[in-house]
């Protein structure tokens, strides 16, 4: 029944076999185990993605494996943690490597982000997981982290393991934190916090202040020290610079992909697909050769199309940056591409020059807290308006559209500012749209359509007169 | 005239004494309210504080549309209007803002100053916990916001000159504390928690040597008066924000014959509650009040402490109910409010109500309807 699907996703029959007790249990879990489900998944990861790439099969795979890891956490292992978005992948990874050493009893993992992209964008079940999270503390039409409605809903309806520890995501955003502390209270597990102060002054971005760096840094190590108390597991440097390795690799074979795409005229891929190696950055996964590898293959498709002049949108199109990546949908990125205009980039996909510059911190806990706050969009306003501004020069780009999670509130601050910006100062085009990353009920697609069909005519017709000029 | 005659009088001359103290060169420091600002500190460096509260009106949260997304709660989105409208005199006068980032809502107001007009911020965050680090972070901050008044007003805060401050808002919270002790459980209250509260928006902007007298005063003055049981059901209110001007809540609980008696909100009163050792570092001093002593909001993780604040509070004054008031999109109330909820009416047996405002008009019909229920129903268990 669902051989096909896993196949579209990387799996070989062998494998299908080999795996399948697991498969339908997690499954069943998740509610799709049958013919209707399973061809609605069919459709839906077809819509998402073009999975005939097989960079797009492998990244696939790494997310279907994690996904059915996270469902069966708890019958696979004696003792859950759960590290939720937005979280320091190096972190997870290496607690995920000592919890392996310590013989693998203990299971961590970042199971909701995993549960979104896979839920979302493959078998289209998300919304009853948000409706169930509406019911707890989190209100339709209040504007509430959808992200943090489905961790709730998954959990409240058995599909993901109530774990026995969480570490909570608090040095960013609110949300994430005050949701898990309500969480604590209804489902009686104990949170370690990770806290931050969100101080930093306005335009001083890139240069942090060493203290809030490292009173983040130490709510980090206080929580691995907790994780410590209360599993025996610790987790040793050699593992944290293990984890910052991979994401070393993740940034190279990232910005290899965002640089290309950039670069080349037509676009030579749908960005929907650039979801997969993007969200490898939220997930820390336990395969993290295959995502490499999933990463590595998908440079070499991209270039192999950029030699072969293939295109996704027509030659010479208005190049439009889109703020937001839809995670658990990707029909906003392929309407804005069948406009007929370009996203050399998207999102946060790239890393701006400020952000590439060296660490001056030697503890490696310090710096993962200061790589956390490197990137403008995890820091302030001021920090995000550079980089738009950055990004939108350096891709000479025509126009932009602001989307942005309406329901996220650190991200909520400063969209009509970076409007402005782009308009005042480099003089293009910009729309503020209201979107949001994991909730596709909150966006109609035909509204959606209205509005950007307008906004291309107004980006077609710029270009064209500033051609004629 | 009585006390509070004297005091409206005070205030109704105060802004435009507050432009030409302004005019006369003395720095004006703007702060939002959230009680994590040690006014004594402003005072000790030679400028004046002026606590930037208003709230309550529609039109400042309409005009805001033009500045920043809708999602931002109300009372922090509004400031940006209030600043741009140009009708309030108060948002027009300060040289710096100093903003104590508590939540993302709170840093905004510090990114609309920063980005929209050309008055400076200086931020510094509020943990989200009282843990030594986080303790310690706070001490740090308090020492960078010296440093940077020092800069800011050419002024050197010495030690001496901030105990004489502490020394002075120590009475200034002393008879904040005692007027708000005549609210005694049981009696009707010798002053309105909606009229206490309206001296803790005076304290924002009000000449404090004036406020202070007045204060002496009324405290004379409430004593003498005759308190007597009345049978309204009592209310403890626990709140985001009590914005100067965002009195509806309190004008409806009095229509429909119901009374607060006791107040706790995480924004818009001075806090009263402790005073701030004389003794050793005055810095360590007013971070133990400011940050360890002061009730948590509920953007705190781990929150417990507030919960059982709050339920032992409704205990202790042997309140009839609770009215929880957000404002729109305050996430922290909203969340907390669904446990909050269960654990009160299971621990307590009290009602509970939550109200939930975006300054808008057209809530008040509806604000009354479901306060009048409430209020039937605790009279109706009174019974
Ligand atoms: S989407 Fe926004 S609100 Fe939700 S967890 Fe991420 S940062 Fe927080």
């Amino acid at each position: 029944m669902y051989s096909n699907l896993f196949k579209m996703c990387g799996y070989t029959d062998e494998e299908i076999e080999e795996q399948r007790p697991r498969i339908e249990k997690a499954l069943e879990r998740m509610g799709v185990f049958n013919e209707a489900a399973i061809e609605h998944a069919e459709k839906t990861v077809q819509a998402n993605y073009d999975v005939e790439m097989v960079s797009v099969q492998k990244l696939l795979w790494v997310f279907m494996h994690s996904c059915i890891d996270g469902v069966l956490a708890r019958d696979e292992h004696d003792y859950v943690i759960n590290c939720n978005w937005p979280f320091p992948v190096q972190m997870t990874l290496a607690m995920i490597a000592a919890a392996r050493e310590a013989g693998g009893k203990t299971w961590v993992g970042m199971p909701v982000q995993v549960l979104w992209m896979v839920g979302g964008t493959v078998f289209d079940i998300l919304t009853p997981m948000l409706e169930r999270g509406e019911l707890i503390g989190q209100p339709v039409g209040k504007a509430h982290c959808s992200q943090y409605q489905i961790y709730t809903g998954a959990i409240d309806l058995g599909i993901l393991p109530k774990p026995d520890l969480g570490i909570g995501s608090g040095w960013f955003c609110d949300q994430a934190a005050e949701t898990e502390e309500m969480m604590s209270e209804l489902y009686n597990f104990e949170i370690a916090y990770l806290d931050g102060v969100n101080d930093w002054a306005w335009n001083a971005w890139p240069n942090l202040d060493e203290r809030a760096v490292k009173y983040s840094a130490n709510t980090i190590k206080l929580a691995l020290k907790r994780v410590k108390e209360i599993t025996g597991i610790e987790t040793t440097e050699d593992q944290l610079k293990a984890g910052f390795k991979y994401v070393a690799k993740w940034l190279y074979g990232m910005q290899n992909i965002t640089r290309m795409i950039g670069a080349a005229d037509p676009q030579p891929i749908s960005q929907a697909n650039v979801n997969l190696p993007y969200g490898l950055w939220a997930i820390a996964t336990d395969y993290p050769d295959q995502a490499v590898d999933g990463l590595a293959t998908m440079v070499r498709e991209v270039k192999r199309k950029i030699d072969e002049g293939e295109g996704v949108v027509p030659k010479g199109a208005p190049r439009v940056y889109l703020a937001l990546r839809t995670n658990v949908d990707t029909t906003p990125i392929r309407m804005v591409e069948e406009l007929g205009l370009c996203l050399p980039t998207v999102f946060v996909d790239w890393l701006c020059p400020q952000e590439l510059t060296k660490s001056t911190y030697t503890d490696m806990v310090d710096k993962i807290a200061e790589g956390l706050y490197r990137r403008p969009q995890l820091c302030d306003a001021s920090a995000a308006l550079m980089y738009w501004k950055t990004l939108c020069k350096d891709f000479n780009m025509d126009a932009a559209i602001i989307s942005y999670a309406y329901n996220c509130r650190p991200w909520a601050v400063d969209p009509i500012m970076a409007k402005l910006d782009l308009q005042k100062e480099l003089g293009i085009p910009a729309i503020v749209l209201e979107t949001d990353g994991y909730d596709t009920r909150n966006y109609s697609a035909e509204q959606l359509r209205t509005r950007l069909e307008s906004f291309a005519e107004v980006v077609k017709m710029n270009k064209e007169m500033k051609a004629a000029a | 005239m009585d006390a509070m005659e004297r005091l409206a009088e005070h205030l109704s001359k105060r802004r435009p004494e507050l432009r030409q103290i302004k005019k006369d060169g003395q720095k004006i420091i703007g702060y939002p309210p959230g009680g994590y600002l040690p006014e004594e500190m402003i005072y000790a460096s030679g400028a004046l504080p002026l606590c930037l509260a208003r709230g309550g009106d529609p039109e400042p949260v309409a005009e805001s549309l033009a500045y920043i997304p809708r999602f931002i709660d109300t009372f922090c989105r509004c400031q940006i209007g209030y600043r741009v409208m140009g009708e309030e005199v108060l948002y027009q006068l300060p040289d710096l803002i100093v903003v104590p980032v508590t939540d993302i809502n709170m840093r905004g107001i510090a990114d609309v100053w920063d980005y929209y007009t050309d008055v400076k911020t200086f931020r510094y965050g509020v943990p989200h916990n009282k843990r030594q680090d986080a303790l310690d972070y706070y001490i740090g901050s308090l020492r960078l916001l010296k440093e940077k008044l020092e800069s800011f007003t050419g002024i050197t805060i010495t030690e001496d000159k901030l105990k004489e401050e502490i020394k002075t808002q120590n009475r200034m919270r002393e008879l904040f504390r005692n007027i708000s002790q005549l609210r005694q459980p049981g009696k009707t209250p010798a002053i309105s928690t909606q009229d206490f509260l309206k001296l803790h928006h005076a304290s924002f902007y009000a000449d404090r040597a004036t406020l202070r007298e007045i204060l002496e005063t009324l405290y004379e003055e409430l004593k003498q008066k005759q308190v007597e049981e009345t049978g309204k059901p009592k209310v403890l209110l626990t709140a985001s924000t009590l914005a100067m001007g965002d009195y509806k809540i309190f004008n409806i609980m009095n229509e429909v014959g119901g009374e607060f008696i006791f107040e706790e909100a995480a924004e818009g009163m001075m806090p009263y509650e402790h005073e701030v050792s004389l003794d050793g570092d005055p810095i360590l001093a007013m971070a133990d009040t400011f940050f360890m002593k002061r009730v948590v909001p509920a953007w705190f993780r781990p929150t417990r402490e507030r919960v059982d604040y709050l339920i032992n509070k409704a205990k202790e004054l042997k309140v009839d109910g609770l009215m929880w008031y957000q404002l729109l999109y305050r996430d922290g109330y909203d969340i907390q409010s669904y446990s909050f909820k269960k654990e009160f009416e299971e621990v307590t047996g009290l009602p509970f109500l939550k109200l939930e405002s975006d300054y808008d008009t057209s809530e008040r019909g509806q604000f009354k309807t479901r306060v009048e229920t409430f209020v039937e129903i605790m009279k109706q268990r009174g019974n």
